[in-house]
């Protein structure tokens, strides 16, 4: 292992690496900054380009832009109180006031501070959870690797936004899809209907691209362009000062293991975690009725934890190829472009590029400090750029990045079909982040399920008869009821008995 | 209504799948019939949730669901889309995609984003004519010089 994470360190200093590392941040930091446009949006369009590099330098590029969109995010939250993130929401309750005070420039240093302290806490996590974590999956067999998939869909199927049966029917419905192409085992084509460019299966980066960028491109061009552009200027310091450091210090601390641990359960994203976190933040204060007047800790509290949920979503996707948020989940699709394969071999034959992307994490937060400090005034200049100029662009990079990846015009099509399927479940309230995970654990779900009944004599009885497997099946039976009316009329039941039993039959 | 849609949908590719499954040998047909299964019966789910939560709050005065993202959406599809301006740029995309093969990237994107910005009326003019002649440069550089991907040339090949 040790010397995997030093191969990984080598990897992560090499010249194209460190420029990938900066490239991915200046872009995170910008796009996070633009209001309406999600990290998860930008890694999908940037996905293509990751074509032309080696995976190490690809993978390094796009987590540094997931890690940089989180502080992004807040820019926009702080200046034009308007999260450039969904992570960012909680940030805009002292963010804003502080900025309207004319303080914009220490809202947004505290804000950087607390997003590289939380990030970094998140890599060292990450450093040394998913590699333990990884081992133990090592052990894993088609069977159990058959459980962690059906885990992973119906996990992050309850717990994202929207109601579980919506979630499980996307992720159904992503699984369904990605049946499509040649079957490995027996050689036959399924549900091509003649088409040779669906052989190799639905192209999941191209589905991706679809689902995160067209949606976002119709909101954008929905609204007459508004008049909040609130603060457009920063002109005062952005560190803060070392007292102010030191009194932020444990609540970015705690904050930053909330999003850590948030990160960690697959569906809870930096959503979660800020207002997690703020809430942690204002409960442990002495100052509660300072918060939301401008209060720094406010601001710190968010912005430790959006950043921290980087590298608590990494662990699940690496460790076990379950990802922890549709970020990681697009994360892994670029993986997979590379022909990396999630799931045990992540720690064992691709050690190098898992080990380079860890550590790219790591040094990720040390650029986006630099990158921040440098860039964050001008980007204040990004928050300015009206939606309808950047909705066209955005059509634009998704034709050009479906086209690039298979030289077909006929995954462009797909795009814009999958795009309004994307809109449609948008509108719905339909969370696609589900179906872009059945389209990626769809393969290995169907693969691990032939080797597995293969193994038990064609008999499902074999998911049971694996002390792993069933734990892991049974986690996802109660995941699924945890969520629906039955979760809710079963702890009822029980609460009643426990209760009647501590008062006793007496009472 | 636009949940029974999506449901029928839903159920016409699954059916679809399963008969098509029908003709295959058992290791590739098992996944894809639980599937088709599932998603039916998830189809029916959805629809039968939505139809409940409309029930238990028929009599509300205002169901404010936009505060709770896990409720489902009962407002009426287009309400606050703007049909025509998305309908227009949706067909202007198409077309985009329809004739960038043959006819090449370097004249079908000025021509798209000229066209989309003035429908859009995005900004002044000329800063339009400066976007959709410089961003398709952008784009070509990175993609193509830089990291060497493929992009339709069309009658510039």
């Amino acid at each position: 292992m040790i010397e995997n994470i030093l191969i990984g360190l080598n990897n992560v200093l090499s010249i194209q690496n460190i420029f990938a590392i900066f490239g991915g941040t200046v872009l995170g930091l910008f796009v996070g900054a633009m209001p309406g446009l999600s990290a998860t949006m930008a890694i999908a369009l940037l996905l293509p380009l990751t074509f032309g590099m080696v995976p190490a330098t690809g993978i390094s590029m796009l987590a540094s832009l997931y890690l940089a969109a989180m502080y992004g995010g807040s820019i926009a939250a702080i200046l034009l109180r308007t999260p450039g993130t969904p992570a960012a929401a909680a940030t805009i309750m002292d963010g804003y006031p502080l900025a309207a005070q004319g303080k914009a420039g220490k809202a947004l240093g505290v804000s950087l501070v607390s997003s590289f302290i939380g990030g970094t806490i998140s890599a060292i996590g990450l450093m040394t959870i998913a590699p333990t974590l990884g081992m133990i999956v090592l052990e894993f067999g088609p069977v159990e690797m058959f459980s962690v998939a059906v885990l992973g869909i119906t996990i992050i199927a309850s717990l994202s936004q929207g109601s579980t049966i919506r979630g499980l029917f996307s992720g159904g419905l992503g699984l369904l899809l990605a049946m499509v192409g040649m079957d490995v085992t027996t050689g036959t084509p399924r549900f091509t209907y003649g088409m040779l460019n669906l052989f190799e299966g639905v192209p999941f980066t191209v589905a991706l691209i679809g689902l995160f960028s067209i949606p976002q491109v119709i909101r954008l061009i929905q609204t007459d362009e508004q008049a909040s552009k609130v603060i457009s200027k920063v002109t005062d310091r952005m560190l803060p000062t070392l007292a102010q450091f030191r009194h932020l210090l444990p609540n970015i601390f705690r904050s930053g293991v909330i999003g850590l641990f948030t990160g960690l359960i697959p569906g809870a994203g930096g959503d979660t975690a800020c207002w997690f976190a703020y809430n942690e933040a204002k409960r442990f204060s002495k100052h509660k009725e300072k918060f939301g007047t401008g209060f720094i800790d406010g601001i710190a509290a968010p912005e430790a934890a959006n950043n921290a949920v980087v590298g608590g979503a990494l662990v699940p996707t690496i460790a076990l190829g379950i990802p922890g948020s549709s970020s990681t989940a697009v994360l892994m699709g670029a993986l997979m472009v590379h022909g990396i394969l999630p799931g045990p071999t992540l720690m064992t034959e691709y050690a190098d590029v898992t080990y380079t992307l860890i550590w790219a994490v790591l040094f990720a937060n040390f650029s986006l400090l630099l990158v921040g400090l440098a860039f964050t005034r001008v980007s204040v200049y990004v928050t300015q750029i009206p939606n309808r100029v950047i909705a066209p662009i955005i059509v634009v990079l998704c034709v050009i990045g479906s086209f690039a990846i298979n030289n077909s015009v006929f995954d462009i099509g797909l795009m814009l079909i999958f795009g309004l399927v994307g809109y449609v479940f948008d509108r719905l309230r339909i969370p696609t982040a589900p179906m872009v995970l059945g389209l990626i654990l769809g393969p290995l779900l169907d693969g691990s399920l032939h080797q597995s009944l293969m193994i038990g004599d064609g008999s499902y009885l074999i998911f049971l008869k694996s002390p792993i497997s069933a734990s892991l099946l049974t986690v996802a039976v109660l995941s699924i009821i945890q969520s629906t009316p039955a979760g809710f009329w079963l702890g009822r039941f029980f609460r009643a008995i426990f209760t009647r039993k501590r008062v006793g039959p007496t009472e | 209504m636009p949940y029974i849609l999506v449901a029928v949908g839903a159920w016409v590719l699954s059916g679809l799948f399963y008969s098509t499954s029908l003709t295959m040998p058992p290791a590739a047909y098992h996944m894809p019939r639980i599937l088709a299964v599932v998603v039916s019966i998830l189809a029916v789910m959805m629809v039968f949730d939505v139809f409940l939560f409309k029930r238990r709050n028929q009599n509300a005065e205002a169901v404010d669901t936009v505060e709770d993202p896990t409720a489902p959406y009962i407002g009426g599809f287009f309400d606050g889309v703007n049909v025509l301006r998305t309908s227009t740029l949706m067909a202007m995309v198409v077309l985009y995609i329809f004739l960038l093969e043959s006819v090449g990237y370097f004249i079908m994107t000025p021509l798209f984003l000229i066209g989309s910005l003035s429908l859009l009326r995005a900004t002044r003019v000329w800063i339009m004519v400066v976007i959709s002649l410089v961003a398709p440069m952008i784009v070509y550089l990175i993609f193509v010089t830089f990291l060497d991907l493929p992009m339709p040339m069309g009658l510039m090949k």
